[in-house]
């Protein structure tokens, strides 16, 4: 009886696997059945191919979390396949970056897992973040109303996205030590430079993830609490004072604004745009390669930056509203994983790192995607791991690094529980 | 491929892959928790994973357990409970680190007394040193094998400072002889929790754990013997004497005393 | 640390109802807002699928078919022409977008694109072009003309009949109409729909509202009595009564009223001196639980927004607005839907004009049911209303209206207009029947009194009401 039941339970991380590399070779076999290209027909086989290395072989290489890595490898390469179909050429470059991006994961699994003491790296983290988002300032060119991109030599970046990874580290480290001032202090510093360069998402998402590691610390909702009113109060307090210098830096921030409280004002703008696609995607899709949506930019028809604030109801137009849902599942577990890597450690630096990581990927997914269908204004944060944009990506998969990182740090804790205690045990 | 054709074949995809998309779904919960149940067999099996000893109050004779990195004060919220007057919500912060020993931060303006002295920025605490906060007294007790340079000594503890008393009844559970404080292994290594003659009953009115003169085995009915003395005082030291004598005289030793006969437990 | 655990754990619950919370929304915003965003033209992807499709048929309530499509998806109407333009602003063209008409809030349905896979696979296989739903209106085509044919000629307006308790819209038509088969008749004018598009002063069926606003704050309102002098001087626009020629002399008084009695007459100055009494922020409150200044989002219909004045106001402006005039702007359809409130016992029921969605095989695919919008009155002082408003047919300015033997209740209103040389001629009211549940809003324009114009033309759809069954079979008309 009991050896039926072994032959009974399958393997779930061999039916992930299954199942992702199936779901993959289908959707480029769809796709090149339609455009009749050779190179897609390579890419049905290669990408399945990819996707085992990166849940078979990848995690054997370095001290990994094989559950979060197959949920991120599912999630990229569903951008790459997205925008493969939108534009050869992105999907191919947003692989390259998924692959810059697994190379710069590793790094961070081994500085997270090995570095025992961050004390030393701390002030050079500091400065460092500093910099980074003073660059713009001076190389940055203005997208969109926010100067928060860089270009060097035919690459552009966005410094802001790196910067997310330092942050995490210095809160980190800053809280467990209890050095709530400082912690709150650095972080109010990055939130004036990103003022500076107008990117109010990144500052919000920023924000929101110091009061979450502010709420794991210290558990008094009054403190987060009074933090973000006596914040907003500061905010309010200065829009009314300065409120025609406001309007000057952040037109577009009331344009947003307006659309929010009503979606019908100037006709078609891109939150329309993109209900229409989710709406006439319907809940199972218009079918991958048979959709309109976003595919000639900023005509009609199309959703500007359809790659990048906009993946989200892309992808919805062509594989539906359930596939969404779904999708908005698979970042809930990764989230999840991460709370419970965070649960498992044993010290409160990398409790509050994960705590950090997860707060960072959850928050930064609920205003892009709120903000795709109009329950909060829109702001210029991009979804992780499914948006098109090399700094997006890589910086993402330097997050899961992170807890990675922690994952394997708990299991040599646990390891060396079990020496500890089987030490007590075999002593005369 | 036909236009008509492909449209059909997309249409009918649509479904196939929303199916995979709630199979992966599916085997990531399921891999989650087996993940979790294995983990917390694992947890039951060592029951001090993520602790590095205990914390004992030596009032009320309370242990805690000790984790790794944790808070002390008198708020629920912390690791270490410690309620008692002149303690804070949050008191102090410690962290075990390798080598070290358990290194304790006390928050501001606590006051943190480690072995006698005042923790300023950082003190370290080792196995048995004794902590003070407030007005309540610590005293840690750190595990077996685990890297600290090494344990606390009785000199640690001035003598003005009150020791703690062992209760009695836990004395009986000591082995008959106390090992030396300093035995150490060929690697360094203490292999054993070793008592400072501090940590035993120094109790004047306890009787010599000799039996007495008249000593004719007495065992109380669980068959357990019962202490009592088997030589007096005056015959002990008339016993001496004799052997001082013997020996300014170099004579083969005999022992002075008449023979008896200990009747053990393990007959 | 055990603490941050905890913490941890509250977080991850935290960021779980975050994304739900962004589920929950993203269907329901869809959903709400589906018919509107299926018809922009802006939407390429709709505008696509639909030049691949073949509309539907658009029926009346009992079948008669008011338009249909051959298999190029030309529109041909019914051969009646009478029909035709009856049911114009109902059924619309879609070429002109006309918000409100069927063809143009259901394209959807009528472009297939609600069919089912199967379905689609089986016009694919056939090779044909996909034909979509059928949609069944609630509008009866025999009323609409007989109504067309009791409007005067050359004049604008609108009726509107609707069933009060369960929000069906019988006859939803605008003038001057045209007609949707002969191209040159479509003009902006023409084809803009007067019952729901275009928002007028209400004149005094207003009363309405302030006569529910007094019973609403005026716990003795039916003992008080108010003293009608003819003259409330103002010295920009004094409150006078109707018949009233200050230049001439001639003041037309009431003496000391009820508001009954005064309802009944619509006595400008009774009204005027409780919406005095009231205050501006009481009325406006009814006004507002009435849906004046909401945003009207029926899913069936395009409305106007009523519009209740905004910010301090003079004591005139409050006067006159207690009165029906002053800057109030109501569409025909919500003075109806406001008539059927107090007919159904204080319940406001959504309008509706989509009766049922059929398929090519004739299998129902979806059919409609009544929708509450709000309850602004008790069912104790909607009686108290009725009884008004019954008073106003027997013995008040409505008597035109009134059929022998049935309960008819209504309330005339003439609005003055500062560019026009008539007044606008209102009647809202309601057959107080069991078997026959209807309220009809009749407006002409630039006509003279309610009374005398609107309220006749209400009484002869009365009548037809009480002698046909609306819901009969394949009627010819």
């Amino acid at each position: 009886m009991s050896e039926k039941k072994k032959r009974r339970r399958s393997d779930p991380a061999l039916g992930m696997l299954m199942a992702e590399m199936l779901f993959f070779f289908l959707g480029f076999l769809q796709l090149a059945i339609q455009g009749a290209k050779w190179e897609s027909f390579l890419l049905a086989l290669v990408v399945p191919a990819i996707i085992f290395a990166g849940n078979e072989i990848l995690p054997r290489l370095y001290p990994s979390d094989r559950l979060l890595l197959s949920l991120t490898n599912f999630l990229c390469a569903l951008s790459v396949l997205v925008l493969y179909r939108w534009d050869a050429a992105t999907g191919l470059s947003q692989a390259v970056s998924y692959g810059v991006g697994v190379v710069a994961m590793i790094l961070c699994v081994l500085f997270a897992r090995y570095i025992p003491q961050w004390k030393r790296f701390t002030p050079l983290l500091i400065l460092g973040s500093f910099a980074f988002l003073a660059l713009p300032a001076f190389l940055g060119k203005e997208i969109n109303g926010a100067k928060n991109w860089i270009s060097l030599g035919g690459f552009s970046a966005q410094p802001s996205e790196f910067v997310k990874l330092p942050l995490l580290l210095v809160l980190s480290y800053f809280l467990s030590q209890r050095k709530v001032v400082w912690a709150i202090l650095f972080a109010g510093g990055c939130l004036v430079f990103l003022g500076i360069q107008r990117d109010l998402g990144t500052a919000i998402v920023y924000y929101g993830v110091l009061l979450c590691m502010l709420y794991a610390l210290t558990g008094s909702l009054a403190l987060v609490g009074g933090l973000a009113g006596g914040s907003i109060a500061a905010l309010a307090g200065m829009y009314f004072i300065f409120q025609s210098r406001f309007h000057q830096l952040f037109e577009y921030v009331n344009n947003r604004l307006a659309i929010w409280r009503d979606l019908w004002k100037d006709a078609p703008n891109q939150i329309t745009y993109g209900l229409m696609a989710v709406v006439n995607g319907g809940p199972f899709g218009t079918g991958v390669g048979l959709g309109n949506a976003g595919y000639n930019t900023r005509t009609h028809g199309g959703i500007p930056y359809a790659e990048n604030d906009f993946i989200f109801p892309t992808i919805i137009h062509e594989f539906g509203m359930v596939f969404g849902l779904i999708l908005l599942c698979m970042y809930g577990f990764i989230i999840v994983r991460a709370i419970m890597i965070a649960r498992r450690s044993r010290s409160a630096f990398h409790s509050l790192l994960c705590i950090g990581c997860a707060a960072l990927i959850s928050i930064q997914s609920f205003i892009i995607i709120a903000g795709n269908f109009k329950l909060i204004p829109l702001t210029g944060v991009t979804l992780p791991f499914l948006s098109a944009g090399g700094s997006s990506m890589v910086s993402s998969l330097c997050v899961i690094g992170f807890l990675q990182g922690v994952a394997s740090r708990n299991e040599a804790g646990v390891h060396e529980d079990r020496a500890l205690a089987m030490q007590g045990g075999e002593a005369e | 491929m036909s236009e008509g054709a492909f449209e059909l074949l997309a249409l009918l995809m649509r479904y196939v892959y929303v199916l995979i998309g709630v199979l992966i779904l599916w085997r990531a919960l399921r891999w989650m928790r087996r993940d979790a149940k294995a983990y917390k067999k694992e947890m039951k099996s060592l029951p001090d994973a993520g602790l590095v000893g205990e914390m004992v109050n030596l009032k009320t004779g309370q242990a805690q357990p000790l984790p790794r990195e944790g808070i002390i004060g008198s708020s629920r919220a912390c690791d270490i409970r410690v309620k008692s007057a002149g303690v804070r919500r949050i008191h102090a912060r410690f962290e075990f680190m390798e080598g070290k020993g358990l290194c304790v931060v006390p928050c501001w303006r606590c006051r943190v007394i480690l072995s006698g002295t005042e923790v300023k920025g950082r003190g370290y605490a080792l196995h048995g040193t004794q902590l003070q906060l407030g007005g309540a007294q610590l005293r840690v007790r750190l595990f077996a094998g685990l890297k600290i340079p090494h344990p606390a000594y009785p000199e640690d503890v001035p003598p003005q400072q009150e020791v703690a008393v062992m209760p009695w009844s836990e004395v009986s559970q000591l082995p008959l002889f106390p090992m030396p404080a300093d035995s150490l292994d060929q690697d360094g290594e203490a292999d054993y929790m070793p008592y400072s003659a501090a940590s035993l009953p120094v109790a004047p009115e306890a009787p010599m754990p000799y039996p007495p003169a008249d000593y004719e085995g007495n065992y109380t009915e669980d068959g357990q013997m019962t202490w009592q003395y088997a030589y007096s005082l005056e015959e002990l030291r008339q016993a001496q004497e004799n052997y001082n004598q013997q020996n300014d005289e170099a004579v083969p030793y005999q022992s002075p005393l008449p023979r008896r006969r200990r009747r053990s437990r393990h007959e | 640390m055990k603490q941050m655990r905890k913490n941890a754990l509250r977080l991850a619950a935290l960021f779980c109802a975050l994304f739900a919370a962004v589920s929950a929304y993203a269907v329901y915003i869809v959903s709400s807002n589906e018919a509107r965003l299926m018809s922009s033209t802006y939407n390429t992807y709709a505008r696509e699928q639909r030049a691949r499709a073949v509309r539907g048929d658009i029926l009346d309530r009992n079948g008669v078919v008011l338009a249909t499509s051959d298999s190029e998806d030309h529109r041909t109407y019914h051969a009646d022409p009478q029909v035709r333009a009856a049911t114009a602003h109902a059924v619309g063209v879609n070429s002109y977008r006309m918000a409100s008409s069927a063809d143009y809030m259901f394209s959807a349905y009528l472009y297939g694109l609600k069919l089912s896979f199967p379905e689609r696979l089986s016009y694919m296989l056939q090779g044909k072009r996909t034909k979509g739903d059928n949609v069944r209106l609630t509008i009866d085509s025999r009323l609409s003309v007989y109504a067309a044919s009791r409007f005067p000629a050359d004049k604008k307006g609108a009726i509107v009949v609707m069933n009060y308790q369960t929000g069906e819209l019988l006859v939803l038509q605008s003038f001057p109409s045209f007609d949707p088969q002969d191209e040159s008749s479509l003009s902006a004018a023409r084809t803009s729909n007067y019952a729901t598009g275009t928002k007028k002063a209400p004149g005094s069926t207003f009363k309405i509202v302030t006569a529910a606003s007094a019973m609403q704050n005026f716990p003795d309102f039916a003992e008080k009595t108010y003293v009608c002098e003819g003259v409330i001087s103002f010295p920009a626009r004094p409150v006078v009564d109707a018949g009233t020629r200050l230049a001439e002399g001639t003041i037309t008084r009431h003496g000391q009223t009820t508001m009954q009695h005064a309802f009944a007459v619509s006595c400008n100055n009774t009204f005027a001196q409780i919406a005095l009494e009231l205050g501006d922020e009481a009325l406006r409150k009814t006004a507002e639980d009435f849906g004046f200044n909401d945003n009207f989002l029926f899913s069936d219909l395009v409305v106007e927004n009523s519009a209740y004045p905004a910010g301090q106001r003079a004591d005139v402006d409050v006067a006159w607005t207690g009165v029906g005039q002053s800057s109030l702007a109501v569409t025909p359809l919500h003075m109806c839907m406001i008539a059927s409130t107090v007919a159904n016992d204080g319940v406001m029921m959504e309008p509706r004009t989509l009766k049922a969605v059929t398929a090519q095989s004739g299998r129902q695919r979806m059919g409609s049911s009544p929708r509450v919008y709000r309850r602004p009155l008790s069912v104790e002082q909607a009686a108290v209303l009725k009884d008004y408003m019954r008073a106003v047919v027997t013995a008040g300015t409505g008597r035109s209206a009134a059929i022998e033997g049935k309960k008819v209740c209504g309330k005339t209103g003439s609005a003055e207009l500062d560019n026009q040389e008539k007044t606008n001629a209102w009647f809202v009211g309601f057959l107080d029947e069991p078997d026959a549940p209807y309220a009809v809003a009749v407006v002409v324009e630039n006509a003279g009194g309610g009374g005398s114009v609107a309220a006749p033309i209400a009484r002869a759809l009365f009548a037809w009401l009480l002698e046909n069954d609306v819901n009969g079979e394949e009627a010819t008309p």
